[in-house]
């Protein structure tokens, strides 16, 4: 095995290209020239598919084209989900208030901690379904694969290998499946660095927290806000696979290169759209039904007990109190560092404790909740801080599954914090500057 | 014979399809730049919003056409695939512009937005959807002509 591989590299020198890129392309060349003599054409058609690559894929143009792609997929997902929410949160409110004025312990626990709670999370599940909806329309009608081959150029020279870019971009629905898909990338650095980073790009998870700060804070730029998150977790991805290629020894060198076939372009029908929208969208509903009720029901106890005892010294606001200080620079209070302390269960959670800690109900109440404890630009900090800090509890179990090593996953744990705490904190200060 | 004047007859098409699309690029550029500018002077003026990010997409789409008119002044046929595909993104910011004000009407009905103008709501991405909508069927002549579908 040592001799193939001298023989490869020597090979691969001699010619000047990589041998994994060089014989595919070749055996690709001799076909052609085979299906030229032996074929012969009435005429040299050209197809839609040509055309479309021709702009799709074009140096200059491809990327601009990916990135205007994915603003009009996020504005979609946030701008027209938003009445769809506020009727669905009315209806909770509705039934919150069925309990009467929350006075015993199981009134409250029905309208602050079921309906003010889990429901408010519940809201949010129109902007996921929507972006869902978009992305599916993207992968059925072929573009897809092209994002991924015009992301390669710049991946390749950014250290990140091609075929990451599939993985990165499930991590967009959800990162455990992304983290899984990894395995079609066969260099064992290549997909170390993906498994690395991916907790780096934005799942449907944060959007709730993008959605209701965003909302709370930027008005009219709401959506350019949480795009910014988006486009926040692609660089700090592929910078951190960079570094990460530069200085750890064990994944030092050069990606492997990156092979892909692209299939023709076709019109999405609406029955396979719908399909894939349910079937990831389905995924947030039964959490909602498992991990996010039991959330909601341990955040609703500690906040509410010593039953009767002012929010401050209830179990909740003794461990935001604890974890205060730490989170204090950034601007961060209290109730802010509870919400984070939940989100490891499930990012969502953060949302559902700004629900029960602040004690209202519906989006703009929360909103304005939210408004008196931050600012602008601690909001835009903790909308980073959401994004970068740990992994959701599932995603660092299948790290841990599929690096096979605790040192990985707890690599992962600390460089994640330690980044999501520089950003935030780079955030503030940039905006005190600013903005005083 | 007959071939030739069909071949005369579909340079000129293409021609025109430069010159429509020099026409969009730069009307789609001058709002593009508006839209950022407004955003960097603080200032914004109805139905041109204040909005970077979409006024970049607006440049993304306006360098589309752009480039699509270039090279089909210079002779090359693959040019009106930037044509194909300015007209592709026209819509799609179009559609998602009017779903936006459908949605915003919503939230007015809903009793969540304090008022709901008409002007603002017609933003520039939908009236220049419609003027490229305009070069559809035209488009879709020139490619069956071209025997791309």
């Amino acid at each position: 095995m040592e001799e193939i591989r001298r023989i490869r590299e020597e090979l691969s020198k001699k010619l000047g290209e990589d041998l994994e890129v060089l014989l595919p392309a070749r055996r690709y060349e001799t076909a052609g020239e085979i299906s030229r003599r032996c074929l012969r054409r009435r005429e040299e058609r050209l197809t839609l598919t040509d055309m479309l690559d021709h702009v799709f894929l074009h140096r200059a143009l491809g990327i601009p084209i990916f990135l205007a792609l994915m603003y009009a997929v996020f504005q979609f997902a946030y701008s027209v989900s938003e009445p769809f929410m506020v009727m669905l949160e009315a209806a909770f409110g509705w039934l919150g208030s069925l309990a009467g004025e929350a006075e015993t312990p199981l009134a409250s626990l029905w309208a602050d901690g079921i309906c003010g709670g889990l429901g408010f999370v519940l809201v949010f599940i129109f902007p996921i379904f929507f972006l869902f909806f978009a992305l599916a329309i993207l992968e059925d009608s072929g573009y897809l694969p092209r994002a991924a081959f015009v992301m390669d150029r710049l991946m390749y020279r950014l250290g990140l290998h091609g075929r990451s870019f599939i993985p990165l971009l499930l991590g967009f629905g959800c990162n455990l499946p992304a983290i899984m898909a990894t395995r079609v990338i066969d260099d064992e650095r290549d997909r170390l660095i993906t498994i690395l980073v991916n907790p780096l790009m934005s799942c449907s998870a944060r959007l709730p927290v993008y959605v209701l700060l965003a909302g709370a804070f930027f008005g009219a730029y709401a959506g350019a806000a949480i795009f910014s998150m988006y486009v926040l977790g692609i660089a700090l991805a592929i910078l951190m696979a960079l570094l990460f290629r530069k200085t750890i020894p064990q994944l030092r060198g050069k990606p492997a290169p990156f092979i892909l076939e692209l299939p023709p372009y076709l019109r999405p029908t609406l029955r396979s759209v719908l399909l894939k929208t349910w079937q990831r969208g389905v995924v947030f509903l039964k959490k909602a039904a498992t991990i996010l009720f039991a959330g909601a029901l341990a955040l609703w106890a500690l906040s509410s007990f010593p039953w009767g005892a002012p929010l401050e010294a209830t179990y909740a606001g003794m461990l935001g109190h604890a974890l205060e200080p730490l989170l204090r620079p950034l601007g961060f209070d209290w109730m802010a560092a509870v919400a984070l302390f939940f989100g490891f269960l499930a990012k969502e959670i953060v949302v559902e404790t700004f629900g029960i800690l602040y004690g209202v109900a519906g989006e703009e109440e929360i909103q304005a909740a939210v408004a008196a404890h931050m600012t602008p630009v601690t909001a835009f900090a903790f909308m980073a801080f959401t994004l970068i800090y740990l992994p959701c509890l599932a995603t660092f179990g299948i790290i841990r599954a599929e690096t096979g090593s605790w040192k990985w996953t707890l690599f992962a744990v600390a460089y994640e914090l330690a980044l999501a705490y520089a950003v935030a904190a780079t955030i503030v200060a940039f905006g005190s500057i600013v903005w005083g | 014979m007959q071939e030739r004047r069909e071949e005369s007859k579909l340079e000129l098409e293409l021609k025109g399809f430069a010159v429509g699309s020099a026409v969009l690029g730069a009307a789609y550029a001058a709002l593009g730049v508006l839209e950022v500018v407004s955003v960097a002077g603080g200032f914004s003026f109805e139905p041109v919003p204040a909005d970077a990010a979409g006024g970049l997409c607006l440049l993304v789409v306006a360098a589309t056409f752009l480039l699509g008119a270039k090279e089909l002044l210079e002779g090359r046929t693959l040019g009106i695939s930037f044509v194909v595909v300015g007209v592709a993104l026209a819509a799609v910011f179009g559609l998602l512009y009017v779903l936006i004000a459908v949605a915003h009407a919503l939230m007015f009905v809903l009793g969540e937005a304090e008022e709901l103008s008409l002007l603002a709501e017609l933003r520039p991405e939908i009236w220049l959807a419609l003027a490229a909508a305009a070069m559809a069927p035209y488009l879709r002549r020139a490619l069956k002509e071209l025997r791309a579908i």
